[in-house]
């Protein structure tokens, strides 16, 4: 076979593959509170949990003696969030030095 | 008694996730912290995990070509070993100097806990400049301006794939992507040629990788100093282009220590800039905060989990022979098959896209005559944007 026909199809082939990821990039995927202290940063992910320390910009989601920090963002919920409110949160993990929290993009109370 | 138990079976969980590629050490700590373990035991635990993963994933990255994500750079070495029937030997040379680095870094830790502080005020700020330098450098290494014009294509094209995967939604995206980028183009191309593995060879093993041993410990330690993708393998790939050697024994000297002297420093980096690179231990300090006090047990039982590791691996590894009685074009449809399903199960129908995304940018580089080295793009663009 011709390795240039190969290699200009593999070539076609993967430009198709990465346009359709990008595309594909938006759409979250559950994770739990583990999985999202593990994750890539920038992943984007809906995490389940319970709200513990609210402070003015940010709280903890706690699940199974795991904790993340959340930054709330400008996002309105936030602001309604109490100590021991079950929320769903969708948003990415991001890592600032070294250290990752997740930049909450919508809250859910459950 | 309980100590003993959890390290037992962190370490029996660690040979089990090196051995099954596309189980990560980081995978098996996050699915023990929600057991109802007591927090010393399940830091001894994953500590154990950490230790033994790290030693056996070199089994299937040298003999079946497939690679873990933070011993990715050894995997063409390695696996030319094996087929030059010299398979057992690369596992010996990754063994010791795994362990060797681990010790010497041990050693180091004091230093380090003084050192990576100022290291890292100094290089934070310039990290996308470092990457950047460090990537014209890798790229340039090709000398002619033709193979340069197509490196820079296949390390673009890769860091696309890095960009558009590891900010996704796919679970743990590395695995797809590596398995696709090294094994799955090797084993499409496999089918073109007969190439067999051969009778594995033993003899004894000449200690002349030392110096890279030694250079690994301190990449290693860089290594600490970098955002969290994948940053022992790109750190030996940036060592590769910088101690240029065609002996792969020395370049997989290089790539262990560095991976070992990552997991041991990565310790150092916690207590000393709060930064936990690795993900089992950000586990372990997220379940409880590990202090000073905690590195004596905890740095003993990772060079315990390495110490036992190796020496099963090398047992292990004497039966490598076995593999080359088996027909190849089988064992590559086999070991297809199997990462097929493991994508599947890990990452889903977006990690079976992804892996044979990278399949095909993996078959790039030997088709247009460049080196492979360039396909880490992958991980390297997306650090470089992360740190702009």
């Amino acid at each position: 076979m011709d390795e240039r026909k190969v290699a200009l199809a593999a070539a076609v082939f993967a430009v198709a593959g990465i346009a359709l990821l990008f595309f594909l990039s938006e759409t979250p995927r559950e994770a739990s509170v583990a999985e999202a202290l593990v994750a890539q940063a920038n992943s984007y992910l809906s995490i389940t949990g319970v709200a513990q320390n609210i402070t003015a910009d940010k709280f903890y989601l706690c699940q199974r003696g795991l904790c993340i920090s959340m930054k709330k963002g400008g996002i309105v919920s936030a602001q309604l969030v109490e100590d021991g409110n079950e929320l769903r949160v969708l948003g990415r993990v991001k890592e600032y030095r070294g250290a990752r929290y997740f930049e909450a993009e919508s809250i859910w109370m459950k | 008694m309980l100590a003993m138990i959890a390290v037992a079976f962190g370490l029996l969980l660690g040979i089990f996730s090196g051995l099954l590629p596309g189980i990560h050490s980081n995978t098996v700590a996050s699915m023990l912290a929600t057991l109802p373990i007591p927090p010393e035991a399940l830091s001894l635990a994953v500590v154990a995990v950490v230790g033994a993963h790290l030693l056996f994933q070199f089994l299937p990255s040298i003999f079946l070509s497939i690679p873990d994500d933070t011993v990715v750079a050894s995997v063409l070495p390695g696996h030319r070993l094996a087929l030059a029937g010299r398979g057992r030997e690369a596992i010996t040379v990754c063994a010791f100097s795994t362990l060797a680095a681990a010790g010497a870094s041990v050693l180091l830790i004091p230093v380090s806990l003084a050192v990576l502080p100022a290291a890292y005020a100094v290089i934070e700020p310039q990290m996308a400049l470092v990457l950047v330098v460090a990537s014209l450098f890798l790229l340039q290494s090709e000398r002619e301006w033709r193979k340069i014009t197509i490196a820079a294509f296949v390390f673009l094209l890769s860091g696309a794939l890095g960009v558009a995967t590891l900010q996704g939604a796919i679970n743990d995206p590395l695995f797809p992507a590596f398995s696709g980028l090294f094994a799955g183009s090797g084993i499409l191309l496999s089918f073109t040629s007969r190439t067999r593995l051969p009778a594995q060879k033993s003899g004894r093993t000449e200690l002349d990788f030392l110096p890279y041993v030694a250079a690994g410990v301190l990449f290693g330690m860089l290594s600490d100093l970098l955002p969290g993708l994948a940053a022992p393998a790109q750190i030996a790939v940036f060592a590769s282009a910088v101690f240029a050697t065609d002996d792969a024994r020395k370049f997989l000297a290089l790539v262990s220590s560095i991976a070992a002297a990552h997991a041991v420093f990565a310790f150092s980096s916690l207590l000393s800039i709060g930064k936990a690179r690795e993900g089992a231990l950000a586990i372990i300090n997220e379940v409880k905060p590990v202090g000073a006090g905690d590195l004596p047990a905890l740095l003993g039982v990772l060079l315990l989990s390495m110490g036992i590791s190796a020496f099963l691996l090398m047992r292990l590894s004497r039966h490598a022979s076995a593999i080359s009685s088996l027909d190849t074009r089988a064992l590559n449809l086999a070991v297809l098959a199997y990462l097929v399903c493991a994508v599947a199960i890990i990452s889903g129908g977006e990690g079976l896209l992804l892996f044979a995304t990278a399949t095909a940018v993996g078959l790039l580089p030997p088709l247009l005559g460049v080196r492979r080295t360039h396909v880490m793009g992958l991980i390297i663009v997306p650090s470089i944007l992360l740190a702009l």
